[in-house]
């Protein structure tokens, strides 16, 4: 069975991360998941507007989210920030039919309406998929790996809003990571913050951020840090430079984890599978 | 970070207009960890989103597109640059 959903890229899966576009695509259609691109996309603004009495502000997300209703199907985004952008905006336009009248005399496109909702892949998996199914995907089961799934902050929260996952004890990468036949490795930081934009801003504060995320990662035993947005993994790896190769901790996609164990390596950026029959638990 | 949060909040409330050369509001990167965990639902970081936009307002942004490093333009995700720009720039 084939589902359908509008997919956004965003402007990061469209540039620097084209690693988790295409694996993201790649285990999508592995699972019977097609990810219909919308057409004319724009950008979503890569900060949900927190002064929501500018309204103009959300043009851009909502100007996605009535492309979607077009297409007739729920909108979904790899990018965590895309997706809290989208989801958010949905949120608040559904909750303020005043502001969504004025939003919507600028947009030529048509109105929004509230017919479709904001999805994360991950969401995808876990409730339409379901978690047995992706086990029975697994084709390379990743035996022994200690990955650590790494939330950060705005796949999460506000948690009213995002309603993805309880913001202080999530457990949906964990979740995916041992459907996969890794070993979920927990850890005190994995939804702290690895510094965002302020890399652009204040890199001094970022690099502090995302350098205490991944020793924390490391002192509960990972070898692999796995996220599900862009700029944290940007981050986590940059803040690793002056480190020597051995000693950094791979920062992967989630959906580059999943390439693997799917038995789809060209998508698996620097997930290596150990070699068949090397079990290290045992 | 010259003031801490709970300082920018006290400072706000009393009117003290100080606040708006505070170095601290330019250092949240909107993570929204303190909105979760505050035990008093006080929405710091749309108060630190308030008081950024009225700097701005007053002119002065701490970014500007015209500075940006070019080797971080090249490299950076775009996503922080738009972010990054559309919070503290012009």
């Amino acid at each position: 069975m084939t589902r359908q959903y509008a997919y956004f890229p965003g402007c990061t899966l469209s540039t620097t991360a084209t690693d988790y576009d295409a694996s993201g695509r790649a285990v999508a259609t592995a699972l019977g998941i097609d990810l219909a691109e919308l057409d004319d996309w724009n950008c979503c603004g890569a900060t949900f507007p927190l002064n929501t009495e500018n309204v103009m502000d959300m043009l851009a997300p909502a100007r996605i989210l009535i492309a979607a209703e077009e297409q007739g199907n729920d909108v979904t985004a790899l990018c965590a920030v895309c997706f809290n952008v989208l989801k958010r905006s949905d949120h608040f336009l559904r909750t303020h039919p005043e502001a969504t009248r004025r939003l919507n005399l600028f947009v030529e496109e048509g109105d929004y309406t509230g017919t479709v909702r904001v999805r994360h892949l991950l969401d995808i998996l876990r409730d339409d998929v379901g978690w047995e199914a992706v086990r029975a995907r697994t084709t390379t089961p990743l035996r022994g790996m200690r990955l650590a799934p790494y939330y950060g902050c705005l796949l999460l929260r506000p948690q009213a809003e995002m309603t993805l996952d309880d913001p202080e004890a999530p457990t949906i990468l964990h979740d995916l990571i041992a459907a996969l036949g890794a070993q979920p490795v927990s850890f005190p930081d994995q939804a702290e913050c690895c510094g965002s934009y302020l890399l652009v801003s204040q890199p001094k504060a970022s690099e502090r951020l995302s350098g205490r995320v991944v020793d924390s990662a490391r002192q509960a035993g990972a070898e692999m840090i796995v996220t599900a947005c862009p700029l944290c993994q940007y981050n986590l790896s940059e803040a690793q430079r002056h480190l020597p190769d051995e000693q950094r901790l791979p920062v992967v996609y989630f959906t580059q984890v999943m390439a693997a164990a799917f038995g789809l390596p060209e998508y698996a950026g620097s997930v290596i599978v150990p070699e068949v029959g090397y079990d290290r638990e045992a | 970070m010259d003031y801490l949060p709970n300082q920018v909040i006290r400072l706000a409330q009393l009117g003290i207009e100080d606040v708006l050369d505070s170095r601290t509001p330019w250092i949240c990167a909107a993570c929204l960890m303190c909105q979760a965990r505050c035990p008093k639902g006080v929405d710091i970081p749309r108060i630190m989103e308030a008081l950024r936009q009225v700097a701005l307002r007053k002119g002065n942004p701490p970014l500007s597109v015209t500075q940006l490093d070019p080797t971080l333009l090249a490299h950076a995700p775009q996503m922080a640059i738009v972010g990054a720009l559309r919070k503290a720039g012009k």
